[in-house]
Order: structure tokens, then sequence, then C-alpha cells
């Protein structure tokens, strides 16, 4: 496959966003998504390529362009990964299709046995193959490296349809998410939050529109992200108290929800989300107090936590100011982690696009939106 | 009936040409040269001709691994001739091809749970391991391939020493210790890795007595206790405890010289348990690894339903 051969458009176009992303032009893993696949659509429609394989290696390609800007953020490679099973769900499903009609052809000329076989063996292992059947079965036949190099003419087409209901998927997740406000968050109830979430904004913003509660903010150091959502909550007419997040702990015992956002979802239902929200998840355990994620389902990652690290650090300046670091502060280091791990016992629910789950349950949503095989880009 | 006489010859020779001596190899290799030399010209005679195989062998090696070798041969055999709409000649030759790929696969399986987990495993890191387990040496070799230096902790044990070989051969840092220091050494250990005889429906493991015993630790202490194992180990039984341990040897043991003394004054009064397995109970196992993936305890119950749908839904047996 020679990679000079695309199309100047394209290229252009991932170096653009290349650039942006390591600027941090964006500041919410919403947008970074729905650009990354707006752009594999793009590359899908107008890169030349035969069959799924090659589709294949061109998202592998510069999906891994994209990927290595940001290595820690999982964000970016779900959505690459997301496209390529979408690839393999759409061929395999074109195989299936193609057979049943090649044999319903064949058994209606009366053809021999074993031309009707050959097609029978030939969907029997696409779908032993196909991603809901894998598993155990795999050790016995073919070797799982799916040959992908079968031609469809309808490939293209619904591919771009796929990648475009995802991109829909994602645009809606404020709604479906808000859709279940009220069955959450009950009358004169205290809840509690920090940083500032598009998703909880929706759910607590839908809920206010039939119930009185009340919600406390952590103000989120250093980002101070939870004071601008205190303002946009008492905004929209909630009751909303601001803290510093010192005082979690302190306010904990008064609280009976804690509702967070986050930045990505792991496998094993755990949380990476902003630095703050573990000592909040702690706290609310402590205290028997139930925790919430709100998120959208795109966030889910197939990644476990201890195969990557966190350790994304944000500019130690928001903590020390340049200006401050003076006399004995100028030998004292600054470090400014941006993300938490939370194990999932320390949650209790997921508020999603989908619906609600347990964090024991997540695990089971990853095989409907990546395929293992795709681990390694 | 059919001519069975060479099963268990031919079973024997292959776990024994194989390498990890894995039973599993013997039922499959075996099951699969049941079909080639079958004279039946039906499903039900196929099926037949398996399970009296299958009898045999059982007879002979009661253990979980044939078990779940045949269960798994047996379901793959029904799933192939639902999907290919019962025709007998291309059932017999697609079981016949997957049969024989089975071990190549089988052993690629190893390879790939080692790359998969030696990502868990990072640069400088401690590890506890117990008992012996192929899965578990091929991670640690993995992870040496990719420069990573690690230093094992493993515990006195006649069932540790093909992995304390493995380890001492490689010149990797190796602490020996008594499983009754396991507390002990635990705060200063990463992570904790073993293998499984078995997996069972629940996510939980059947593995060498003393596992249990080190996975209520690492959880009390907050160490992340993780198991390696192929996928075809997992079984669809469901112990709640550990009386209800299938098939659990309990050895016939000498103690050591000085109770010896004092129990061949009374014999009558000397009662021994020595049992040489016991389970772990999901809860305390924080990932498992295998071929299909990384998985939760939760989703090894999901994997094994996939394996019985098929199986269910044309109730041969």
């Amino acid at each position: 496959m020679d990679f000079n051969k695309f199309p100047e458009e394209i290229i252009m176009a991932v170096h653009d966003f290349q650039v942006k992303l390591k600027r941090g032009q964006f500041f919410s893993s919403y947008e970074v998504t729905m650009q990354t696949l707006d752009l594999l659509v793009q590359i899908t429609s107008q890169c030349e390529w035969k069959n799924a394989s090659d589709l294949n290696q061109i998202i592998k390609h510069f999906g891994k362009k994209l990927i290595d800007t940001k290595p820690w953020d999982p964000i970016i490679s779900n959505a690459i990964k997301r496209v390529l099973y979408i690839i393999r769900e759409d061929y395999n499903i074109s195989t299936i299709e193609e057979t049943d009609a090649g044999i319903k052809q064949l058994r209606s000329s009366q053809a021999a046995i074993s031309d009707i076989g050959n097609l029978l063996l030939k969907r029997h292992t696409s779908k032993r193959l196909d991603i809901n059947r894998a598993g155990i079965f795999r050790l016995l036949g073919d070797k799982e490296k799916d040959d992908f190099s079968q031609s469809y003419t309808d490939l293209q087409e619904r591919i771009i349809e796929s990648i475009n209901l995802v991109i829909q998927e994602v645009e809606s997740i404020y709604e479906f998410v808000a859709e279940q406000a009220l069955t959450h968050i009950h009358t004169n109830e205290v809840i509690m939050t920090i940083g500032h979430s598009r998703c909880v904004e929706a759910l607590l913003k839908e809920a206010a529109e039939n119930r009185k509660f009340q919600v406390i903010v952590a103000e989120s150091m250093p980002s101070y992200a939870g004071r601008k959502f205190a303002g946009v909550l008492a905004g929209a007419g909630i009751e909303t108290t601001l803290i510093h997040d010192s005082a979690i702990h302190t306010m904990m015992a008064r609280v009976n929800k804690v509702i967070v956002g986050t930045h990505a979802v792991l496998a094993n239902g755990g949380l990476m989300a902003m630095a703050g929200t573990h000592i909040l998840a702690q706290a609310a355990k402590y205290h028997s107090v139930p925790v919430i994620v709100c998120t959208g389902l795109y966030k889910l990652s197939p990644i476990y936590p201890s195969q990557d690290s966190f350790a994304e650090l944000n500019s130690p300046s928001d903590v020390l100011n340049f200006e401050e670091v003076a006399g004995d502060l100028a030998h004292v280091r600054v470090i400014n982690p941006a993300w938490d791990y939370i194990p999932p016992d320390l949650l209790s629910l997921y508020i999603t696009n989908s619906g609600s789950y347990m964090p024991a349950y997540i695990y089971r949503l990853l095989a409907e939106y990546y395929h293992p095989d795709d681990d390694d880009i | 009936m059919a001519d069975f006489s060479w099963v268990i010859e031919h079973f024997d020779q292959i776990v024994m040409d194989s390498q990890d001596n894995l039973e599993v190899f013997g039922v499959i290799d075996t099951l699969t040269e049941v079909l080639k030399r079958s004279k039946a010209e039906t499903m039900m005679g196929l099926m037949m001709d398996i399970k009296d195989a299958t009898n045999l062998l059982i007879e002979e090696h009661n253990t979980n691994s044939v078990h779940s070798g045949s269960q798994l041969f047996r379901q793959y055999a029904t799933r192939a001739w639902l999907d290919l709409e019962q025709n007998f000649q291309l059932l017999k030759s697609e079981l016949i091809r997957t049969g024989e790929q089975f071990r190549i696969n089988a052993l690629a399986s190893k390879q790939k749970i080692a790359h998969i987990s030696s990502r868990f495993l990072r640069d400088g890191m401690k590890i506890l391991t117990y008992g012996s387990s192929v899965e578990v040496i091929a991670i640690i070799e993995a992870a040496l391939e990719q420069g990573k230096r690690l230093s094992v902790y493993v515990t006195e044990t006649e069932s540790s020493s093909p992995v304390y070989k493995f380890l001492m051969e490689r010149n990797i840092p190796v602490t020996l210790m008594p499983i009754s220091a396991a507390a002990y050494v635990m705060k200063d250990v990463d992570l904790v890795l073993v293998g499984a005889e078995v997996v069972v429906e629940n996510g939980g493991i059947i593995n060498t007595i003393g596992t249990y015993q080190i996975a209520i630790i690492a959880k009390a202490i907050g160490i992340p206790f993780y198991v390696a194992s192929q996928s075809f180990k997992f079984t669809r039984i469901y112990p709640l405890n550990q009386k209800e341990i299938p098939d659990n040897i309990f050895e016939e043991h000498t103690p050591i010289p000085e109770l010896k003394a004092i129990i061949d004054e009374n014999p009558e009064n000397a009662k021994m348990l020595y049992p040489t397995l016991d389970f772990t109970p999901p809860n305390y196992i924080t990932l498992l690894f295998t071929e299909i993936g990384v998985l939760t305890p939760s989703a090894v119950s999901d994997e094994l339903l996939k394996q019985y749908r098929a199986f269910n839904e044309l109730a041969i047996n």
C-alpha cells in the first residue's frame, strides 16, 4: 500500500487535525470524537481502496498518526477502534448476505451439492469468525486473522452509513441522558458534583424543570471548573452551593447522591476522570453515598488501568504562578496531575445515552463497540 | 459399538508428546481421530461414536480437562451441524479440519495471552507467583523480551519448581519464601500472577491449594490478583464452597519427625487434612488473562454461555 498516493486534501486535513490536537485547541472529548469521526468519513469516501483489508490499513495508518499526538488519551483511539469494528461488522454482513443470495440462486438452479457446499462453508466460517460468535470456539478452526480481501460494491456505502449513525449517536447523548433525569433525581435531594461536565449539566437542568433540589459543587482546584459550573446551575434556577475541595468530606454527611462526569470509562468499569474525583468517590463511600457517573458511551475505552498510566501532567503554573517562584519556592517541585483513576467498586451506577448500567456490566458493552484484534494500532 | 481399543493409548501418546503435556490436546486429537476412522453415515451415528470414545477416556482419566475438552468438541460439532444445514459430508470434513487446527491455535493462544498481558507488567515491578503455570511463564518471558526488568517472589513448594527453574535460567532476581510469608511480603509486591487448573462459571478458579489464601491476603492489602488461563479451561461447574470442588485429591502425607513421634504414640486420634486443590471465588480476582482477551470475572460466564447456546438449541447429548 503506497501511503503517498492519498489525495492531498486528506493528508492536509489529517495534518491540520494533528496540529490542533497538539496545541490543545480542543477542550472536550465530545469535540475530539466528532472531529475524528468526520475525518474518518472523509478518508473512507475519498481514499481509494479495493476491499475491507485495504481500508483497514488506511484507517490504521492515519489513526496511528492521530493517536501519537496524545498517546495517553483514550478518546481518539476509541473513535478509531470503533470505525475499525464497523468495518469488520459490515464486511461480515456483506459476506453473509452475498453467500445467502448465492446459495438461494444455486438452489433454484439445482446446482451440484459441492458448489452449494462451498458457499455454506464460507458462510459458516464467516459466522464463526463473526464478532458475536467468537470466543472459545476460535480455538477450533482457521487461524483468526480474518481475510478481509473480498470486494463488495456496497461496502463503502454501508460503512459510511454506519459511521454516520455513530456520529448521530454521539450528537444526541445529552438528550438521552437528560431523559433519565427524573428517575434518579428527586425532590429535596442534595447532590454533590465536581468540575464541569456537560452531561451532568444536561441531567440537572432537565430535572430542575420539574423538581426542586440542591446542588453542592466542589470548586475543582486548580482549574476552578466548578466555579463556572456553579454559575451555570444557578443561572438555570437551581439552588447551588460552592465549596472548596477540602470541604468535600465535611459536607458529604448531608449529601444524598454524588453525580460526576468523566473523561473516559475503562474496560473494567473504572474511570479516568479529572483529578479530585477519587477523593469525592472515597468520601462518598465512607458515608455510604451512591456515586453516579453520567457519560456518553463513546467514552468507553477497551483499556485497563495499569496497562497505560495516566501520567498526564498539566502546567504547574496553574498551582504556583511563575511570578511567585522566588526565593525558597524556587526549590519546590510542583506537580499538577490531570487525571485520577477511580476503581469500579467505588461506583454505583452509570447513566449513559443507551441506558443505566452497573459498573460490573460495562465490559459487556465493549463487545458491541470494539474488537480485541484492534487493540494494537 | 465400533472398535475403540486404540483410544486410550492414542490419548496418552499425544499428551506425552505435546508441549506442556496438556490433556486437552489429547482429547481433541483423539476425538478427531475417532471422526476420521468413524464409519457412521449420519450425524447421530457420529455423535454416538464421539460419546462412546469420550466415556472411555473419562473412565480412564476423570479430569476436568478431559470433560471440558470433549464438551467443547461436541458443542462445536452441534453448532457446525446447524450452520452447514445438516449436510453430513461437509460437517465431517469441517470437523476434521478444525480438530487438526486446534493444536496450532492452542499453542498460538499461549503466545497471545503473553502478548496481551505482558502490558500489565511494567519495568521494575515485583511479582508474586504461586504454583507453576505455563501461561505465567510465557507472560514473564514476553515481558523480558520487551526489555522489562522484573523481580519475582516464588513460594517454596513442589509445584513451583518449573517456574523457579525458568527464572533462575534467565538470571531474573528471584526470592524464595515459604507460603506462610505471603502476608509478610504482600505489601512489597506490585501484583500477584497465578495460573489456573480450571476456571469455573462464576469467574472463580480452582488451583493448587494455597491460591485462595494468597488471594485473600492480596485483597486485604490492596494488591491486584491476576489469573492467566487459556480459554479451554473454562468449565460449566459452579462450586459454592471448598467442599464442592469436584475430584479434589487428598494426599497421604507423612508429617515431620517431631510430630510423627507424637502421632505414633496415639495413631487412632491423628486426623490429617491435605487437600491438593482449593477454590478462589471471583470477588478476589481482579482480572483474567485469556486469549479471548482480558476479562473481568463477570465476563467468564458470558463466554461460556456463548459456547453453550447452540448446544441447548439442539440438545443432542
